[in-house]
């Protein structure tokens, strides 16, 4: 029987840390403002996307979103205590609420995607199911595979919820280089084949802006999810 | 309410797999709303004094043995400090209430180390920190004590309030006959008034 596996057997594909909110009618005059403030600490920031109700920024440190009713940051190479991130976030987090006068909010989500890549996808589907996550013997069912071939779990009472989810799955990256460009930049083309292990840890009852700090928030919870998602793929811990 | 956004969309799942995904419904599809208590609150206040229902604080800090956050050792302490008040104004013994009050007193200095937490959690503590030291051993009157118990709760449930916040709270203090700037300042104001 194969050894158990761990979460740093997986490898961080995202991190994203997200705030939601009644709307914030704020935004139509004030998404400049909040971008000016939050210049010195992100690096190489570009505009990715822009309308009135959303706009997204690319930066060397992440992704930032701000949205009518939301605002996130995303990021592909988070540290694995997330202090860097918890840092990253609380500067726009701050610049946001701050111009935006948002003193609730509705939900607090950290949500961690991590993925470990196997050759094929049947391999990837043993891999889960070896894990006996489901409790459930191996047989047809539903006239389809004789496992489950995505598992999700969650926990939810009044204040916090949770959700830890497998599933084996061949994703496929894509990429169309111009015609002009094809002759020194191939086609990106690859089919990876892994499990995608993808947890949400959120608020479920309203947070005060005056209850929550992000730069202690974060890294205890990314703790928190760790550890937890440890004991579930060790067989239930 | 859908899950925390995220940009996994960006790579596009191969069509043989997606074909056997489940059958979308509103209560089983992943990427749908999920159940949330919230979603009938309301965040109005409601009444002159009401408050909106928010997380309970210890929920939101909840955390694995072994943490260093300065936010979870702070509301320990502040707990702390809070139990002995309660314990100090349940007291029918001036002797027994002053007593209990010097020990809630004994978190101050560690509460200040962690006044990184925000601009209004450290007003309340250094302004509660020099109203102790100016009292030179009095022991705090019923209303102060009233007083010093209630803005401490306050600042437990709401430890990262804003500068805005921690001044009103000094206020108050202050209102309650406490002096709560640093005796060498106090002398230096007196004296900057009484030259005016």
């Amino acid at each position: 029987m194969p050894s158990p596996l761990t979460i740093d057997d997986f490898k961080p594909f995202s991190v994203t840390c997200e705030l939601r909110y009644k709307n914030a009618y704020l935004i139509y005059d004030r998404t400049g403002q909040v971008i000016e403030d939050v210049r010195e600490s992100f690096t190489d920031i570009n505009v990715s996307t822009s309308s009135p109700q959303q706009t997204a920024w690319v930066t060397n440190e992440g992704t930032l979103t701000l949205e009518l009713g939301a605002c996130r940051v995303i990021s592909t190479r988070p540290d694995k205590n997330a202090e860097a991130f918890a840092k990253h976030c609380k500067a726009f987090f701050d610049a946001v609420t701050h111009h935006l006068q948002i003193g609730v909010f509705t939900r607090i989500g950290l949500r961690y995607i991590l993925r470990k890549e196997y050759k094929t996808l049947d391999e990837s589907k043993a891999a889960l199911a070896s894990m006996m996550l489901a409790n459930l013997k191996p047989t047809k069912r539903f006239n389809s595979s004789d496992s489950p071939t995505e598992i999700l779990f969650r926990w939810e009472d009044s204040q916090i919820g949770a959700f830890v989810r497998l599933k084996a799955e061949m994703v496929e990256l894509k990429a169309t280089v111009p015609p002009e460009f094809q002759d020194i930049v191939p086609k990106i083309d690859k089919k990876i084949n892994g499990l995608t292990l993808d947890i949400d840890y959120y608020t479920v009852a309203p947070v005060d802006r005056e209850q929550w700090n992000s730069q202690e928030w974060l890294p205890e919870k990314m703790r928190l999810v760790r550890k937890e998602v440890d004991g579930i793929l060790g067989g239930g811990k | 309410m859908s899950d925390t956004g995220t940009n996994i969309t960006q790579i596009r799942v191969n069509e043989p797999v997606r074909q056997f995904e489940e059958t979308a419904t509103r209560t089983i599809n992943s990427d749908e709303s999920t159940f949330s208590s919230a979603s009938g609150i309301s965040f109005e206040t409601v009444g002159a004094t009401a408050l909106a229902p928010v997380i309970d604080i210890e929920r939101l800090y909840e955390t694995l043995p072994g943490s260093t956050s300065q936010i979870v050792r702070a509301l320990e302490l502040l707990k702390q400090a809070i139990d002995f008040l309660s314990e100090a104004r349940k007291s029918e013994n001036p002797m027994d209430s002053d007593r209990y009050v010097q020990r809630a007193q004994l978190a101050l200095p560690k509460l200040f180390a962690c006044r990184s937490i925000g601009d209004g959690f450290g007003v309340i503590i250094n302004s509660l920190y020099f109203a102790f030291t100016n009292l030179h051993g009095t022991p705090l009157t019923s209303d102060q004590l009233n007083v010093v118990w209630r803005i401490l709760r306050e600042l437990r449930t709401r430890p990262v309030m804003s500068l805005e916040q921690g001044i009103q709270h000094a206020e108050e203090l202050e209102n309650c006959g406490l002096e709560v700037n640093p005796p060498d300042l106090g002398d230096l104001l007196e004296g900057y008034e009484s030259a005016e």
